[in-house]
């Protein structure tokens, strides 16, 4: 068994709802930019998670479930939404057209407002593994003779 | 294993540590995943087997078995449930202070049997 296991995978979750914190909070900064029909719109921050697979090939006691338990979990990479946005009308904006359309972002803030708990209650949910396997770390250094 | 120091006793209460280690990595690793799409928790179990391998008298036999959750999954796709995580990390983590005391209280024994009652 790797020493420190439960608190690195831990670690990896608590970087991962980071990350799609710092997403939803950039998504929300743009909800509100317009650009010009002839730009593209602020795109959307997704970011896409995937769990770590275990660690093969160790020796000794535990090396078969360490090979057989994930090791967390990483963020493959960031997808962006449709540079589309939603075209509004609005002639009295500098950016118009000669329709008058400008092009807003696509962001729904009420799904941003969902993720952004979920993703706190991630972080919140690894942290206290940190803090329970500190504890089980601190009983094992009272075994003594 | 036939020593003084490598009994079944403490060798069961080893292999129990590492099973509970397990359960802590396992628990630790779902929670981690919880907004994984697609991702199904793992459960662990040892207990069914560290009970067979102590009854055959060689604990060290006992084996960790994973095994992805039934539960049924969320919208998404997975099937996490945070508070049973929660409940069993906290439970592994107390059954694993339950067995450093065992063997704490092992440990004791020889002791008391090496260095006579007034040694502690």
């Amino acid at each position: 068994m790797g020493l420190f296991d439960p608190i690195t995978t831990a670690v990896t979750g608590v970087d991962a709802s980071e990350t799609w914190l710092n997403a939803i909070s950039d998504n929300i900064a743009n909800m509100n930019d317009v650009t010009s029909t002839s730009q593209a719109a602020y795109q959307e921050r997704f970011v896409l998670m995937q769990s770590v697979p275990g660690q093969a090939g160790g020796t000794g006691d535990g090396a078969a479930s360490d090979a057989a338990i994930g090791g967390g979990v990483t963020v493959a990479g960031i997808a962006l939404g449709s540079p589309q946005g939603v075209e509004e009308h609005d002639p009295g904006s500098t950016l118009a057209d000669k329709n008058g359309m400008v092009r807003a972002a696509n962001v729904d803030l009420g799904q941003q407002m969902t993720n952004m708990m979920l993703a706190q209650r991630g972080y919140e949910a690894n942290l206290a593994t940190i803090s329970q396997a500190e504890n089980a770390y601190q009983a094992a250094l009272g075994l003594h003779v | 294993m036939s020593n003084v120091f490598g009994d079944v006793a403490t060798s069961a209460i080893y292999q129990a540590m590492q099973g509970l280690w397990a359960e802590q990595q396992a628990a630790a690793n779902n929670i981690a995943n919880v907004n994984t799409p697609d991702f199904k928790a793992q459960d662990v179990d040892f207990e069914s087997s560290l009970a067979q391998a102590i009854a055959a008298g060689d604990p060290s036999q006992m084996q960790v078995t994973t095994s992805p959750s039934t539960a049924p999954a969320d919208q998404n796709g997975n099937n996490v449930d945070l508070a049973t995580e929660m409940v069993n990390s906290q439970k592994a983590g107390m059954q694993f202070q339950t067995m450093i005391d065992a063997m704490n209280a092992k440990f004791q024994l020889l002791s008391t049997a090496i260095n006579g009652p007034s040694a502690s």
